[in-house]
């Protein structure tokens, strides 16, 4: 059975494209054939985030348009063989695609992949609703911030809307110091504003900035925390979503926390 | 968590250097619009001109899209191994 996932978000600049590479990897590790679709036409960079960018020849605008086929458009990651990227045209805009062809687009991956893990640009115009036209489910990624929560809330409602069942939470960039503080709202505080069953918590990590910068994401790192985060996350989507209403039940929130980003290794790294 | 990195790329290679080049490479390739399978079609059109004329050692050829002052320029260097005879 295949399943497509639109990972959006609203905001622009909370971890869209950082959240598709690693769970993409995460997954594909863990046997699923996997492809991530950049559907951030104009913009792209899902590529460069897997350091594909040099492997590019045809684009999914082009593959729509009848200019190649979908095995010429799709570039096999350089390390996991499960992996599969289809980049975004970049001097396109979103209108070279509907959302039909975009529904058409999914079939057809359908056919060849367990997963197909959808970018989506921010906004909630047109690139949104091809983003989210194919998919069967969505993960919404925020941040511990006022505007990437409100508009957290604003895509929330728009995924209801198109009748998408309900969407789970990545909270990211999520800086444990702060919180304890006071200083940032906590992940219970996201979940009670957002009232949407939450996949995960990423921790704000210097390592996500190095693995941008290699193109090498961090959950091919056996040794990392937050890749480690990414591959729980990874294994909760294999499993069942429907299994985590008992985890989203959990009360204490440093040992919640730390469940959710999956490591009790976390604090031997950090001290 | 910085040492994991370090330690799994080696420590003398910065990503920020890493960074810094692919960008600059990423640029240029979005500025000028043209896939990597096009500029090897140009590299091995160019070769063919300079290969009725000179006999270029190839594996040394150097033939990249690089910034130069403001502008991208189409940096190549072709050692040439010989003159071909019957020129002219």
């Amino acid at each position: 059975m295949s399943e497509c996932i639109v990972i959006t978000s609203g905001k622009g600049g909370v971890g869209k494209t950082t959240t598709t590479a690693n769970l993409g990897v995460a997954l594909a590790m863990q046997g699923a054939r996997v492809c991530v679709v950049d559907a951030d036409i104009g913009l792209r960079n899902l590529d460069v985030i897997l350091g594909l960018e040099n492997r590019i020849v045809y684009d999914l605008v082009q593959y729509i348009e009848g200019k190649c086929r979908l095995s010429q458009a799709l570039i096999r990651d350089k390390r996991e063989e499960n992996l599969y990227l289809l980049p975004a045209a970049q001097t396109r805009e979103k209108t070279a695609v509907s959302p039909y062809q975009m529904r058409e687009l999914i079939y057809e991956l359908k056919q060849d992949f367990h997963y197909i893990l959808v970018d989506c640009p921010a906004g909630i115009e047109q690139g949104f609703k091809n983003a989210i036209a194919g998919a069967d489910r969505a993960i919404v990624v925020t941040t511990p911030e006022m505007s990437a929560i409100r508009d957290a809330d604003r895509i929330i409602g728009l995924i209801e809307a198109a009748e998408l069942p309900e969407p789970h939470l990545l909270i990211n960039r999520y800086r444990d110091g702060m919180v304890r503080r006071g200083d940032m709202l906590n992940k219970d505080d996201i979940l009670e504003i957002l009232a949407t069953p939450l996949l995960g918590v990423i921790p704000e990590a210097e390592d996500i900035i190095i693995s941008a910068n290699r193109g090498y994401p961090v959950s091919y790192l056996p040794n990392s925390p937050v890749g480690g985060a990414y591959r729980n996350m990874a294994r909760r989507i294999n499993g069942d979503f429907d299994n985590m209403e008992s985890l989203n039940q959990n009360k204490g929130l440093w040992n919640s926390v730390k469940r959710w980003i999956g490591i009790d290794s976390f604090s031997e790294v950090n001290g | 968590m910085r040492n994991t990195l370090k330690k799994f790329f080696g420590a003398t290679n910065q990503s920020k250097d890493e960074a810094k080049r692919r960008l600059k490479l990423l640029l240029i390739h979005d500025q000028l619009d043209l896939t990597p399978d096009q500029i090897e079609n140009m590299k091995h059109d160019i070769m063919g001109v300079v290969r009725q004329y000179l006999v270029i050692n190839e594996e040394e050829a150097d033939f990249r899209l690089d910034h130069v002052d403001e502008h991208i320029a189409l940096v190549t260097s072709l050692p040439v191994a010989k003159i071909r005879e019957n020129n002219g």
